[in-house]
């Protein structure tokens, strides 16, 4: 298991610790993170640090590492060969277990059984020291990527600084940082580290540099991953060995998300290491049980899928609104009859058919609604763009769900969620569309997309949409407000726009353009026939005779001017009746 | 010439990080040759791989294949200067102007 080989790892780093004092720094880091309180002074070192008093500890621990490494801290080299002994086996047991490499862990431990046996001197009585002369074989794993696996920032630091002191002894450049309260003045002299670091010219004190600056990392600053994660991944990709390369993709995507921005502005802020832990750590395999006997074999069911799997999504982190959808299979809308809604709309649209049959052509009887993401563009307002997307969705049926998103209204990256640790946490706009209507399959319409708001400061409408309009990053989609994974791959994306100048490339490239035409004075008659239906349906004019030959010619040449604006014409006709009212009575 | 490109792209790559490991500043002949990108943000986003890469989004000039002006998207960043002179980016060097103001649009992927 992940978790035991982790510990193990730990434990071997504690043991090539270059001092006593630095491994028992590094051994107090991981006590109190477990959980555990220890009785330290004011400068946070220990009040009794006995061997009996480590001893108690040792005793004190549930993890078998823990305890080892406080008795280990507890032997001096003046203690009986045999008490040695004893502890160093189990030691030497526990890294007989481990994947990874620990030769360098084992070497030392041989050495401290030897220092027991007397056939070896302990220098200045302080076994970490006497092992630190050994020579270090040439590292696989740059300092900077074993970086990403420690869970504390504590823990990171005090490995870094033992590692630091142990390689840069001949150098002469003066200490490195320690740490201090204040997080700003610790950036600056972390910063100041690297670049001497740096400037000493070899690679491996360019590890070191970036190292260092992965302290200064704080999810509350995100620009401040911006230097080190590029030449992170470039160091990653070259880590040979498979599995451990998996993990530690795993952790470094944790970094990305937090230089997103994802956990700025947490209520109570945490360091990134931290969160790596937290967000990598996997959910317990229920192994051992028995499987269930096989079901009774049910009626298939109704087409569907399950949005959000319960594996991805933890109950208890979940808002309430979305604990049922949890492994629930969410039906899609099935098109009836595909032949009807085309029909229905080339009737509303009769300047428009051709374009109403490509918005139609994914349409199949008895399968699923499904379409590209469609934008409709026409560089005059008032075509009726928006409205065709609403008579889309009520020809499908009644289940069938628009959710709209006013894009003129958009000046941030809201579409796709704020993230948990902020007050207002909330999921992305699909999601919703989702969640309101109980279907797999819902319309999710960015009104006036064209007119979003361009600055990046606080996130861009544009760049938000991208992940939802492409199915490999939709249908596993981290949504970032409630903590679980979606398949958003269903939802059906529709936008209006006037123009697709501003837009940019990778934008509309996801999007199949559709151009909606003008009207022309032709479809004069036809238009405004079903202008005159839509007004009785509303309930104010019904028994009106359709419109005569000179009050159409009358409207023509307006409806002209206002370039043939299907809202413009709706207000000239109901201009036009009001005028036959008013004759009426006069008369 | 081709015949004098005796590195591929990806080996020049590997020696200039390492270069920039051990503290060492993109050459002047590297410099003078370099794409400029102004008004340039930084921008995180999914790469083609499945993982998240960051790339420069700003207004380009002296590339060899893109018109001056144009707002472009660079490829990968692997490496950013910290006193944010240049970057470098899995194609090419980049000299970077003046960071973003308050526009941005993209309008084309550098290939």
């Amino acid at each position: 298991m992940e978790e035991v080989e982790r510990r193990l790892q730990w434990l071997a780093a504690m043991i090539c610790m270059p001092t006593w004092s630095a491994a028992l720094w590094y051994v107090v880091a991981r006590t109190e993170a477990s959980g555990f309180e220890l009785d330290l002074q004011a400068d946070r070192s220990m009040r009794d640090a006995s061997p009996d008093a480590m001893r108690r500890i040792a005793k004190a621990m549930n993890d078998p590492a823990l305890a080892c490494a406080w008795r280990l801290l507890a032997l001096r080299p003046t203690h009986p060969s045999t008490e040695i002994d004893a502890v160093v086996a189990g030691a030497r047991a526990l890294m007989s277990v481990a994947e990874g490499d620990v030769t360098h862990a084992l070497a030392r431990l041989r050495l401290w059984s030897a220092v027991g046996r007397g056939e070896r001197t302990a220098d200045l009585g302080d076994f970490f020291r006497t092992a630190g002369d050994e020579k270090q074989a040439p590292r696989a794993v740059p300092l900077c990527i074993e970086m990403l696996e420690h869970d504390r920032w504590d823990e990171a630091f005090s490995w870094l600084t033992a590692q630091t002191r142990r390689l840069t002894a001949e150098l002469k450049i003066g200490d490195c940082p320690t740490p201090e309260r204040d997080r700003k003045k610790q950036r600056t002299l972390i910063e100041r580290y690297a670049e001497l670091l740096f400037s000493q010219g070899q690679d491996w004190t360019g590890d070191l540099a970036l190292a260092w600056l992965m302290l200064a990392c704080d999810p509350e600053v995100p620009e401040s991953f911006n230097f080190v994660l590029p030449p992170l991944r470039w160091l990653l990709d070259r880590v040979p060995a498979p599995r451990r390369k998996a993990h530690l993709l795993e952790r470094l995507e944790i970094w990305w998300r937090a230089a997103r921005g994802e956990w700025a502005g947490a209520i109570e802020p945490v360091s990134i290491f931290r969160v790596a832990e937290r967000e990598t750590t996997g959910d317990f395999d229920d192994e051992g049980i028995p499987p269930d006997p096989a079901p009774p074999r049910k009626p298939s069911p109704a087409p569907g899928v399950v949005v959000m799997p319960g594996k991805s999504a933890e109950e208890r982190g979940l808002p309430l609104a979305w604990r049922d959808l949890r492994d629930e299979r969410l039906p899609f809308v099935l098109c009836d009859d595909a032949a009807r809604v085309r029909k229905a709309l080339r009737e509303e649209y009769p300047h428009a058919n051709r374009e109403i049959d490509i918005l139609t052509q994914d349409l199949r009887d008895g399968q699923p609604v499904r379409m590209r993401p469609t934008l409709l563009v026409s560089p005059e307002a008032g075509m009726g763009k928006s409205r065709l997307v609403g008579r889309f969705a009520e020809l499908l049926g009644g289940d069938m769900y628009v959710y709209r998103f006013d894009g003129a209204a958009s000046r941030d990256g809201a579409y796709s969620g704020f993230p948990k640790g902020w007050s207002s946490a909330q999921p992305s706009v699909p999601a919703r569309a989702i969640m309101m209507s109980r279907i797999a399959n819902p319309i999710a319409f960015v009104d006036e997309i064209d007119r979003a708001g361009e600055s990046t400061y606080n996130g861009n409408l544009w760049s938000a949409m991208l992940p939802f309009l492409e199915v490999t990053t939709s249908r596993r989609y981290r949504e970032v407000g409630i903590d679980a994974e979606l398949d958003l791959s269903h939802v059906l994306h529709f936008s209006t726009a006037n123009s697709v100048e501003k837009l940019p490339s990778q934008l509309r490239d996801r999007f199949r353009v559709i151009r909606m035409p003008s009207p022309t004075l032709a479809h004069l008659p036809a238009l405004a026939a079903l202008i005159m239906k839509e007004l009785a349906s509303e309930g104010d004019r019904r028994f009106d005779e359709p419109l005569a030959t000179d009050e159409l010619h009358n409207i023509g040449p307006v409806w002209k001017r206002e370039r043939f604006s299907m809202r413009k014409l709706k207000r000239l006709i109901e201009a036009t009746l009001e005028a036959r009212d008013t004759c009426a009575v006069r008369h | 010439m081709r015949g004098e490109a005796l590195m591929t792209l990806k080996e020049e790559l590997g020696t200039d990080i390492e270069s920039y490991l051990r503290g060492e500043q993109p050459s002047e002949d590297a410099t003078t040759k370099a794409a400029q990108i102004d008004d340039w943000a930084p921008l995180i986003s999914r790469g083609l791989r499945g993982g998240y890469v960051m790339t420069l989004v700003g207004k380009v000039s002296n590339h060899p294949t893109v018109a001056d002006g144009k707002v472009t998207e660079t490829s990968e960043v692997c490496w950013l200067d910290r006193e944010r002179r240049w970057a470098r980016t899995r194609s090419r060097l980049w000299l970077l102007g003046e960071p973003e103001g308050s526009e941005i649009a993209v309008d084309g992927l550098e290939l």
